[in-house]
């Protein structure tokens, strides 16, 4: 709490209170095209961030204009326009030219919003997701074309995944949308289930992460940025594929010009059966059979062969609403949103392929509320607020509930405990979760800024079983309060930008316990404290070079540290894991002739993560307990390289390099001798792998206004050892073999890309693909997408 | 790192993939025989969720190293499980996660299939082999109401076919205990001894468990698996732990039947380990044997017995405490005379806490001891009483799970 308090009146203390005395004007005027007058077009005040829209008319207006000030006007579809005012200038008129690049479906990535992050000294992945428009993709599967990422999935839509950034993954990874965790919108949320529409770009914050996405992201953070445009639009897309796979997805906004108010809205919808066919697996034969029982196992035994899965159903859907109003003199903006989303999904496999469930499945439901508030230049010039709280609950529903063994088949043998080996359970897990967040920044001059950041976190973990209880007597409360500032340096005439930040992460945990037979309340408290320097200097305007380091940390949840009074026992000496994080890297950008355009970057990176927290089984208590595992030193290579000619030709190349060692010296904490496997390379996670893409299209080649737009899209994936290398005989380990995997996307757009129909095939090839041992995941699959997009 | 028993619930810890999987493709690269050495250990390497195990090749007891340096069948994968047992070079393992009971052997280094059926009836403890064909194994199931009942299996080995059933054992005596711990086994002039304790379930109440100050012993008529009688006591609970991990018993050159209780292993913290005896042809205790083991070791708990010849057996020792987690020693007992030998000066064995750790060789004992420093496989005589060190397990690793006469 003082840790806090003391970054808090640091922040306040900053901020200088003087105003100039200069010229107030309100500047006025009118915004047209070729055609007439141009409604809803935003014109900002570049000093001072503050603007507003054009009405029906096309005509504007901005008041406070203080001196000399620069206005930019922008459209989509249009040119941007800048125009610089003298004092006391009160008119402007702005004809808008249509925008070719505004055509173009493969976006110029490195300009812009791309740009801004990926030239600070954080190392960042930064995929402008309009490429990806008319794809059926999901944010996991754009992601997983990035340098530095690796997402293993169990199976198809909605499974299972493991996010893993430079080597780094688990909890250790943590999701925001707009700056705002993820999981208030519910765990039916998640990174494989959003479509790609919904966002405008996202970025991915490799093990150094800025103090405004405040959480404990030891291994990085993924922030999806979603459209925020000022203006209407309509982005409505549905699209259906193999596997009886249905995916619809709307976002759009409307503005009343008159009061201003805004309504902005989000919602999708998932279905698939999943019913891929599963190449070389065991079904059973002979036995006695009534229907799918297999009333008697004598006689009956495996035999091999390729067939579909058949519980493996999966739904998720999601809607939020956000009303509000934005360019007011009193808020930037002032939002209030509701939100709810569900999800249903049968589980047809344990960790591995010969568990087979045939009647588990998952229900999640979350309902949640925010508000956001934004206002720049509060009380004086430059310094910004950022609120935003919500109230959510997510819950959702495990049900184990038969004594079956199932088979491949389908068929099914009764078992002497429930398909997932347990008790027969509808375990319940709700999660009440209060969720604030502030941001201040002030911006002291041209060259110097503060970024403040506070996150409170509350969350109360109820879990119990359905069928046995009806609440649970010892839920855990997480109290996680985490205070960032920072603190951004501009020298050199901007060539060279350093960061320097502070975090504050205050833990609190809370459960009951009976204690001798009493229901006693026990609570832990931790602080830690992280740091870390982000710095990037230009040696030239195209050509960067950047470091950053970290000391983050990973904190404890509540179920690790005080168990669920289930299937978790208690650990209360557990620790946070924490990692030194460094990354080093360079950039170089160049267009020539406006035509060919150039990006490359390397970056080189070193993680020392230590003590892992892992949920260690226990046979005689039949229960899992948490405990500082092991620790890893990580360090590897990454690469992308781009060329764009113009909007016809685009190619991507990346690799990935990365050497995990384990640096657990005593796993056998009792062991004088170092264990076996001390600096040898981490086992069972892929160590090299690439992406390759390219994208041909051609405007106006079938009618006017259409364009006509072809990806490829290739993965790599180096095989690996399921086990230690240097351990057992070659001839006895088991590998998970390379991938390579396929995709392509024809995509035809009608009247400048307010129509769009594309098809699309995945795993051309028809590849045994697995990213965890013999968990099969999809083969070639098809779909047609079908969008409409009116701004 | 804690014990690797039960993979279970471990959709979490994806990184820990392990799969009983028998792949064709790879089963034919081997002979339908096991062809490696006269001994094998089971061992594990790397700390949790890197652990992987491995059958390594034992070249000799009493000279040399042993390592899975590029050497030794990987199990992970295949059958990634520590209690598997081992007759003439087959290794045997029920999979109640996957439903399957799997019949492996090592050859060319590496696991090879040679049947898996499926299999659901139990979740096993126990086993005994009647004869060389013929494994029984026992083990609870919950019955569709969620009753927990004793269960057997009889398994021809040869083809692997399965005759399941329930044991007649005695009713819970109260709703405190819904559950049975199966312990030692031993068959003896078609008789089957199965020790068994009452437990409970209920978790919530962990570690406090509410302990059955009884156990008990159902003798039950072989092949036809009635009931004879049962043996009850009340001065020990827990006949035997999970001894599909280590044997607790055994049957001498005379016919009798020894075993030994480890009250700690289902949380009595306060009886003491006891050795028992049931003479040859008898099926009830012997009521002039009661060995207290404990009383001669500070307390300490007996979670596994081997006999060793000459009347002698060694006793795998846990030093006192309510967590089987603990520091184990190994002690040298007259279990004839029911008197304590010696503790054996070795290092202390910081390993599992369930070993199957002993094999007897030409009269001597070989003791694999995972000790702070250096693990070797130790020759004791007991004809002599001498001890020295024998083959050495090099490289660093983390637990020596099994050690397994082959041939």
């Amino acid at each position: 709490m003082t840790a806090r308090t003391f970054l808090c009146l640091l922040a306040l203390y900053c901020i200088p209170f003087f105003t100039n005395a200069q010229t107030v004007a309100t500047i006025s005027g009118y915004v047209k095209d070729a055609e007439g007058p141009v409604a809803g077009a935003s014109v900002i005040i570049r000093e001072t961030n503050r603007g507003t829209m054009t009405d029906k008319r096309g005509y504007f207006e901005i008041k406070d204009a203080k001196g000399a000030v620069t206005i930019i006007v922008s459209y989509a579809g249009y040119a941007t326009q800048t125009h610089i005012l003298a004092a006391g200038t009160t008119a402007l008129s702005v004809t808008l030219i249509k925008s070719q690049q505004e055509l173009q479906t493969v976006k110029v990535t490195a300009a812009g919003k791309v740009q801004e992050p990926k030239q600070s000294g954080f190392s960042v992945n930064v995929v402008e997701t309009k490429q990806f428009a008319n794809t059926t993709a999901d944010i996991n599967q754009v992601l997983n074309l990035t340098t530095g990422v690796r997402i293993r999935e169990q199976g198809g839509l909605g499974s299972n995944f493991n996010f893993s950034i430079n080597g780094l993954s688990g909890k250790s990874v943590k999701y925001f949308i707009d700056g705002v965790p993820t999981d208030i919108l519910g765990s039916a949320l998640s990174l494989n289930n959003i479509p790609v529409n919904l966002s405008e770009r996202i970025e991915v914050y490799k093990g150094v992460v800025p103090v405004h996405l405040g959480s404990d992201a030891m291994g990085g953070a993924i922030n999806i940025i979603t459209t925020q445009h000022q203006r209407n639009y309509l982005d409505a897309s549905y699209s259906l594929g193999s596997f009886n796979t249905h995916r619809a997805s709307f976002t759009g906004q409307y503005t009343h010009l008159k009061t201003g108010i805004m309504v902005k809205g989000t919602a999708f919808y998932n279905y698939s059966d999943n019913n891929y066919t599963m190449k070389d697996v065991e079904i059973l034969q002979g036995g006695v059979r009534k229907g799918d029982e297999i009333t008697d196992l004598n006689g009956a035994s495996f035999v091999r062969t390729d067939i579909k899965r058949f519980h493996d159903q999966y739904q998720s859907a999601m809607g939020q609403v956000e009303v509000g109003v934005a360019g007011k003199s009193w808020a930037d903006a002032l939002f209030v949103a509701g939100g709810y989303s569900k999800g249903k999904q049968d589980l047809q496999t344990g960790f591995e392929q010969t568990i087979v469930y045939g009647k588990v499945n998952r229900e999640s439901e979350a309902y949640s509320g925010s508000l956001r508030y934004k206002k720049n230049n509060l009380f004086v010039d430059g310094l910004n607020l950022n609120v935003f709280a919500s109230l959510s609950k997510d819950s959702y529903r495990t049900a184990d509930t038969l004594f079956r063994q199932y088979y491949w088949d389908g068929s099914w043998t009764t078992k002497s405990a429930s398909e997932m080996n347990s008790v027969k359970s509808l375990s319940r897990m709700n999660r009440p979760k209060q969720f604030a967040r502030i941001n201040l920044s002030y911006a002291i001059n041209d060259q110097h800024s503060l970024n403040f950041n506070y996150t409170y976190d509350r969350i109360k973990n109820e879990s119990y079983n359905e069928l046995v209880a009806t609440d649970d007597p010892q839920p855990g409360i997480l109290n996680k309060q985490i205070a960032g500032l920072a603190y951004q340096q501009e020298l050199l005439d901007k060539r060279w930008v350093n960061t320097f930040f502070g975090k504050y992460y205050g833990l609190h945990l809370t459960t009951n316990k009976w204690i001798n037979n009493v229901y006693t309340p026990v609570s832990q408290s931790q602080p830690n404290y992280g740091y870390g320097i982000a710095t990037r200097y230009k040696i030239l305007p195209e050509w960067g070079i950047k470091a950053s380091y970290e000391k983050a940390y990973r904190l404890q949840e509540v179920d690790e540290v005080f168990g669920d009074g289930l299937n978790v026992q208690p650990n209360p000496d557990l620790r946070p894991e924490n990692s030194q994080n460094v990354n080093v890297g360079m950039y170089y950008g160049k267009t020539l002739k406006e035509q060919h355009r150039f990006y490359a970057e390397a970056s080189g990176f070193y993680r020392k993560a230590v003590d892992f927290i892992y949920p260690v089984p226990d046979q005689r208590s039949k229960a899992l307990k948490n405990e500082n595992k092991s620790s890893v030193r990580i360090t590897g290579l990454e690469a992308e390289v781009r060329y764009e000619y113009s909007s016809l030709l685009s190619l991507n190349v990346n690799m990935t390099y990365q050497h995990a060692i384990n640096t657990t010296k005593f796993g056998n904490t009792t062991s004088n001798t170092p264990e076996a496997t001390y600096k040898n390379k981490i086992p069972n996670q892929p160590w090299l792998f690439g992406n390759a893409s390219l994208g041909l299209g051609k405007n106006d080649l079938i009618g006017k206004h259409t364009r006509l737009q072809f990806n490829w899209y290739t993965q790599y994936v180096h095989w690996f050892y399921l086990t230690w290398e240097a351990f057992g005989s070659a001839s006895g380990k088991s590998i998970i073999p390379t991938q390579v995997v396929h995709n392509a996307t024809l995509t035809y757009s009608l009247q400048e890309g307010k129509y769009n129909i594309s098809a699309e095939c995945r795993n051309i090839t028809d590849n045994l693909a697995f990213d965890n041992f013999r968990l099969q995941k999809p083969g070639r699959a098809f779909s047609m997408k079908f969008r409409y997009f009116l701004r | 790192m804690k014990p690797i028993f039960a993979i279970r619930n471990l959709a979490l810890a994806t990184l820990a993939v392990a799969s009983l999987f028998g792949c064709k493709k790879d089963d034919n690269n081997g002979s339908d025989q096991p062809e490696e050495g006269q001994y094998a250990a089971v061992v594990c390497v790397g700390s949790w969720p890197n652990t992987a195990y491995y059958i390594a090749n034992v070249p000799s007891l009493t000279s040399g190293t042993i390592t899975v340096q590029g050497n030794g069948a990987e199990m992970t994968g295949k059958v990634y499980a520590q209690d598997i047992l081992q007759k003439d070079g087959f290794f045997y393992h029920a999979n109640s996660g996957s439903g399957r009971f799997g019949k492996y052997h090592v050859a060319n280094g590496a696991v090879v299939v040679d049947r898996e059926i499926p299999y659901t009836w139990l979740n096993w403890s126990s086993y005994v082999w009647v004869d060389n064909e013929t494994l029984v194994i026992f083990g609870t199931g919950a019955t569709e109401t969620q009753v927990n009942e004793a269960r057997y299996s009889i398994v021809k080995v040869k083809d692997m076919t399965v005759t399941n059933g329930k044991l007649p054992f005695t009713a819970f005596p109260s709703a405190t205990f819904t559950n049975y711990s199966i312990g030692f086994a031993e068959y003896r002039a078609g008789k089957l001894f199965i020790g068994y304790q009452f437990v409970s379930d209920d978790w919530s109440l962990y570690p406090n468990m509410p302990v059955n100050k009884q156990m008990s012993i159902a003798v039950v008529n072989y092949p036809a698996m009635t009931l004879n009688n049962t043996i009850t006591d009340v001065r020990s609970t827990t006949p035997g732990g999970p001894i599909v991990y280590a044997q607790a018993s055994f049957i001498d050159e005379n016919n009798d039947l020894y075993f030994i209780t480890d009250p700690v292993y289902n949380y009595d913290y306060t009886s003491p380990s006891v050795v028992y005896r049931i003479k040859s042809g008898e099926t009830t205790l012997d009521a002039s044997y009661y060995f207290d083991f404990s009383a001669k070791t500070s307390n300490g708990k007996g979670p596994a017995m081997w006999y060793i010849g000459n009347g002698q057996a060694i006793v795998r020792t846990r030093i006192a405490g309510e967590s089987i987690d603990a520091e184990h020693s190994f002690s040298v007992i007259n279990v004839k005379t029911g008197q304590f030998i010696k503790k054996l000066d070795l290092p202390a064995d910081k390993g599992e806490r369930m070993v199957q750790a002993v094999i007897v060789e030409d009269g001597k004992a070989y003791i694999a001891v995972n000790s702070a420093d250096k693990d070797y496989i130790w020759e004791y005589d007991p004809a002599t009483g001498g001890l020295k060190a024998g083959a050495e397990f090099i490289g660093g690793i983390d637990y020596i799970l099994r050690l397994e006469k082959i041939k």
